[in-house]
């Protein structure tokens, strides 16, 4: 069973191109580079990059949290990788849709790249290189030559080839057809009406009957948070529909939990593996509020600098990804080794912050960016976080913190309802949570121990946190010591709900910004 | 006019055919039109062989972008523009088909009885014609060329206009 | 020297210039010198299996690449390296330059059509949208470096700027040809067509194997083409002290390819309707201006 290899024996020149390619490794990540980046792995070195489709790719790097959806799509990814092709899984063991891995490494293992050589260079041909198929594509494939009805033909990874004329449209040719040979007799010379022909089709903006074409983008697409599927009905390259494909990310977090509070805070931290934290801090909090125990300043001090430092990473993080939606080089590489020598510890301030304000000087994006993400003002009560500052309202969870009064803190407003205002807001967001971190290193001299979370205690308790990209609410319900039902509002099911706001009527690369401008973690809204 | 000449002018010829007919066999847009922009290329290929060498550099280069356009204007406004869904779009054929044995022997019809003078042997250089091009352009047809252009720059604002959405 | 190994030379220097350039393509997108990558990463796509879409225009999915590189070796040929004629001395180079390379977005187009999917047709579309946006400013601007030689023949053009180099005589023209042709080479912020965080490679991406290094190359070689052509048209293409003449071109040459990655590394792409709006607004005019300006110039 070899589903990588290119058939054929070894010569030469085959081991001159497995050298190769072992040297300029393609890598496809699943679920997205940006969670891969939050586990540490951001292929900085030589010979490694990160593509934007499968079909450039000769790694497909599947890391860890992948639900049995996401794997299915990645499969499909992975089977329309061109052989020789490299399955590798980062800290997983097994999953299911895709085959055995050819190389199993732990998260941010060092001997990746190592790893990935050494297969190929032995195993790029083989004589039992099989083609790799997977369930669905077959089923699919098998439906379209039976001829029945449309079928979803969706091909993960956003690389789906929908066939543009004969598949979502069958049927209405058939039917135009019809309409055209009965047209054709009552009008005696058969000439064809296009008035008559496009009557019931649907219409563009212009009035002109046009045949939309449906496609996705994601869960794997490069402009969009990793795990993030959107499908949209183009009309040429207008967004008339877009919607957030639901349930891929599901893996039943709010059924199965552990009811020993410790474990259960655990539980919460996983819900977003782009920022743990700010979970993990949520879940102690509301535990905190039923025992009625107050943390030592000291404990609140180093959550704030470690809620802060999340901040910081996740909006470098966010901004690795948008540079990416907006199109530019310098900025997305900085933001990718930025964020990385910060989450070792090793990048200073300064650097960080001069790379915000070259960003807020750089020609042309802020008229690129006005026009574009506005939010409906009756819709903008739901949003909070960095969106809704942006948009000139005063939401922020941390100004009811008292560990932030004493710093007196005051958040970050802009007045711009679009993808400008919004970079904005992140950007000095950088920037005060910098100065944050640095301030509140006066404030504490003394390591005090807060309190253990031991007592058996029943009630209900209530907290918020500002996570970075907006509000994060958890109510719990304790009994005797242990969690009954919790009950978790994030921030970025409210902005999902926008998606179709912000994308329709938009031209297509205005509505990707403006998805991503929203900075949704997919990830917070399927459980 | 030399031997390898005159095969080079078939060659060519016999290509713009084929693409001409390749252009009424297709039933997507976009392939006709192509089609029809192989063939206009060949017969700029024709007049590259025949030393009018401005005359074919143009030819290629206009019908490029040109039948481009009109692919993308098929495309939009056909019902089946990848030809997939089966569709005949033919219509109308027996007046079509005698419009067309009728133009096409009126086609043939000049170009043999018309009397063109006598073959050139000489040929200017390629430098000299554009020169004498030019001057041609500025003096004697420089009323028909600029009624011409006139007359297209009108169409296009016409057609601009039409096409602005109404307002009420 | 005798003319084979002028030839010899400059075809070397060429392929030489296609390298580097593969160089700093990969420098623009990941901000590091890899001089070995071009040749692994040809090599890794040649030793690829081809894989090709299921429902796709066959014609055109072959077609497309070759045709794409030809073009862009098309237009090379009538550029001259030094002072003896290039590869094909044409009396209409000028317009030649414009009409091989024209053929390009056809070559895109095709691409985008042929195998049959969604981002890949958009991105081809919006090519041709492209093309009306960089197709006039870019002719009128050759235009002027013809009516200041008075010949479309290049080696003329050349020779024309022996005292002043047409970037001083018409700077307008320079600029507007310099972003024309990264609009041509789709280049960021014009790349459109391949847009790798919407389209996610638009219409190269049912491309693979061998037909992608060919699409590939075939960029590199039209930027080098497009670079040659900035050179000899308003650089004043081999003229230059101490060193022999192709090395000055082939120098000017990097030096506008390597201008052309520095500005496409700190871009914003650019949205279709605003490239459109631009050019018809502002480089238009601007390209009549400056035949004005040098038709005024010519009878000063």
């Amino acid at each position: 069973m070899n589903y990588g290899a290119r058939k054929g024996s070894w010569d030469f020149f085959k081991r001159l191109t497995a050298r190769a390619m072992a040297s300029d490794l393609s890598i496809f990540p699943v679920p997205g580079a940006d969670v891969l980046r939050a586990c540490g792995m951001h292929f900085m070195q030589k010979g490694m990059s990160i593509v934007a489709t499968p079909r450039e790719a000769n790694v497909l790097l599947v890391a860890a949290p992948v639900t049995e959806k996401l794997a299915e799509k990645a499969a499909i990814a992975y089977a329309q990788m061109p052989r020789p092709r490299v399955l590798v899984f980062a800290g997983l063991d097994e999953l299911p849709h895709l085959p055995k891995p050819d190389v199993k490494v732990a998260i941010e293992a060092e001997n990746l790249q190592e790893e990935i050589k050494k297969w190929l260079t032995q195993y790029a041909w083989s004589e039992e290189a099989i083609p790799f198929a997977p369930e669905k594509l077959k089923k699919a494939l098998e439906d379209q030559q039976e001829g029945q009805g449309h079928m979803h033909h969706d091909h993960g990874g956003g690389h789906d080839h929908q066939p543009h004329e004969e598949q979502g449209s069958e049927e209405k040719h058939q039917e135009h057809q019809h309409e055209h040979g009965s047209g054709g007799h009552d009008m005696g010379g058969g000439f064809m009406s296009m008035v008559a022909m496009t009557k019931d089709m649907p219409r563009s903006m212009d009035g002109l009957a046009m045949e939309m074409n449906p496609a996705h983008f994601g869960p794997f697409f490069p402009g969009l948070p990793g795990g993030l599927s959107i499908s949209v009905m183009l009309d040429g390259d207008t967004v008339m529909q877009a919607e957030i494909e639901k349930g891929l990310l599901c893996r039943h977090l709010s059924h199965d939990f552990p009811a020993v509070p410790k474990e259960f805070i655990e539980h919460i931290s996983k819900i977003n593996p782009l920022a743990p934290v700010a979970f993990r801090l949520l879940a102690e909090k509301a535990v905190r509020n039923i025992l009625q125990t107050a943390n030592s300043h000291y404990k609140n001090v180093s959550d704030l600098v470690l809620l802060e430092k999340e901040r910081v990473l996740c909006h470098l993080n966010w901004l690795a990804v948008f540079s990416h939606t907006i199109g530019n080089l310098w900025m997305q590489q900085k933001a990718v080794s930025l964020h990385r020598q910060y989450q070792h510890g090793q990048a200073n301030g300064k650097a960080i912050v001069k790379f915000a304000e070259q960003i807020s000087k750089m020609p042309h994006l802020k008229k690129r960016l006005m026009p574009v993400g506005a939010i409906p003002e009756n819709l903008l009560h739901h949003v909070s976080g960095p969106v809704a500052r942006a948009a000139g309202l005063q939401k922020d969870a941390r100004m009811q913190d008292k560990t932030y009064q004493e710093l007196a803190f005051s958040p970050v407003q802009e007045q711009q309802n679009n993808a400008w205002g919004r970079l904005l807001v992140r950007l000095a967001e950088i920037r005060q949570s910098l100065q944050l971190i640095e301030k509140s290193k006066k404030m504490v001299d003394t390591k005090e121990k807060s309190p253990a979370i031991t007592d058996k205690v029943s009630g209900k308790g209530m907290a918020q946190i500002e996570t970075s990209a907006g509000m994060a609410s958890l109510m719990i319900h304790l009994d005797e010591g242990t969690v009954k039902h919790f009950h978790l509002q994030t921030p970025a099911v409210s902005h999902a709900a926008l998606i179709p706001q912000v994308a329709a009527m938009q031209e297509l690369g205005d509505a990707l910004i403006g998805i991503a401008s929203l900075d949704i973690a997919p990830w917070e809204i399927d459980l | 006019m030399s031997t390898t000449a005159f095969i080079f002018l078939l060659f060519f010829g016999l290509v713009a055919i084929w693409f001409g007919w390749r252009v009424f066999m297709t039933s997507s847009m976009v392939r006709s039109a192509l089609s029809l922009l192989a063939a206009m290329a060949a017969i700029g290929a024709m007049f590259l062989v025949m030393e009018a060498e401005f005359l074919g550099v143009l030819q290629i280069m206009m019908m490029a972008t040109e039948m481009s356009i009109m692919a993308i204007f098929m495309m939009m406004f056909m019902m089946d523009p990848g030809g997939m869904g089966g569709m005949d779009m033919s219509h109308q054929k027996i007046p079509s088909v005698s419009g067309g044995v009728l133009v096409g022997a009126l086609a043939i019809g000049v170009a043999v009885f018309t009397g063109w003078g006598h073959m050139a042997l000489e040929v200017p250089l390629p430098a000299d014609q554009n020169h004498d091009l030019g001057i041609e352009l500025m003096k004697r047809s420089m009323m028909i060329f600029e009624s011409a252009g006139v007359t297209i720059l009108v169409a296009m604002i016409a057609a601009v206009s039409t096409a602005l959405p109404y307002k009420k | 020297m005798s003319q084979t190994v002028y030839w010899i030379v400059t075809i070397l220097l060429f392929i030489a210039g296609v390298y580097l350039l593969a160089v700093m393509e990969r420098w623009a997108i990941y901000g590091r010198f890899e001089f070995t990558y071009p040749v692994k990463s040809w090599l890794a796509l040649f030793g690829q299996e081809s894989v090709t879409p299921r429902k796709m225009d066959k014609v055109f999915y072959e077609t497309a690449p070759l045709l794409f590189i030809t073009a862009a070796l098309l237009a090379a040929m009538v550029l001259p390296f030094g002072k003896g004629s290039p590869a094909i001395d044409l009396a209409t180079g000028a317009l030649f330059i414009n009409a091989a390379l024209a053929y390009i977005m056809v070559a895109v187009l095709m691409a985008g059509w042929a195998p049959n999917g969604v981002y890949a047709l958009v991105g081809g579309w919006r090519f041709l949208g492209q093309l009306i946006a960089y197709s006039m400013p870019i002719v009128m601007a050759i235009t002027a470096t013809v009516m200041r030689a008075e010949s479309m023949a290049l080696p003329t053009i050349v020779d024309s700027q022996q005292g002043l180099w047409n970037i001083v005589y018409q700077p307008v023209g320079f600029l507007l040809f310099y972003l024309s042709s990264m609009a041509m080479a789709f280049l960021p912020p014009f790349d459109l067509p391949v847009a790798p965080g919407t389209l996610a490679g638009g219409v190269w991406a049912e491309f693979t194997s061998v037909r992608l290094l060919v699409f590939r190359i075939g960029r590199l070689t039209l930027i080098m083409t497009l670079s040659l052509a900035t050179t000899v048209l308003f650089l004043g293409g081999w003229h230059g002290p101490w060193l022999p003449d192709f090395v000055w071109t082939f120098l000017k040459t990097l030096a506008v390819a390597a201008s052309c990655f520095g500005v496409s590394r700190f871009a914003v792409r650019i949205r279709y309707d605003s490239l459109l709006a631009w050019s018809w607004k502002y480089a238009t005019p601007a390209a009549l201006f400056n035949i004005l300006w040098v038709g005024i110039l010519l009878l000063l």
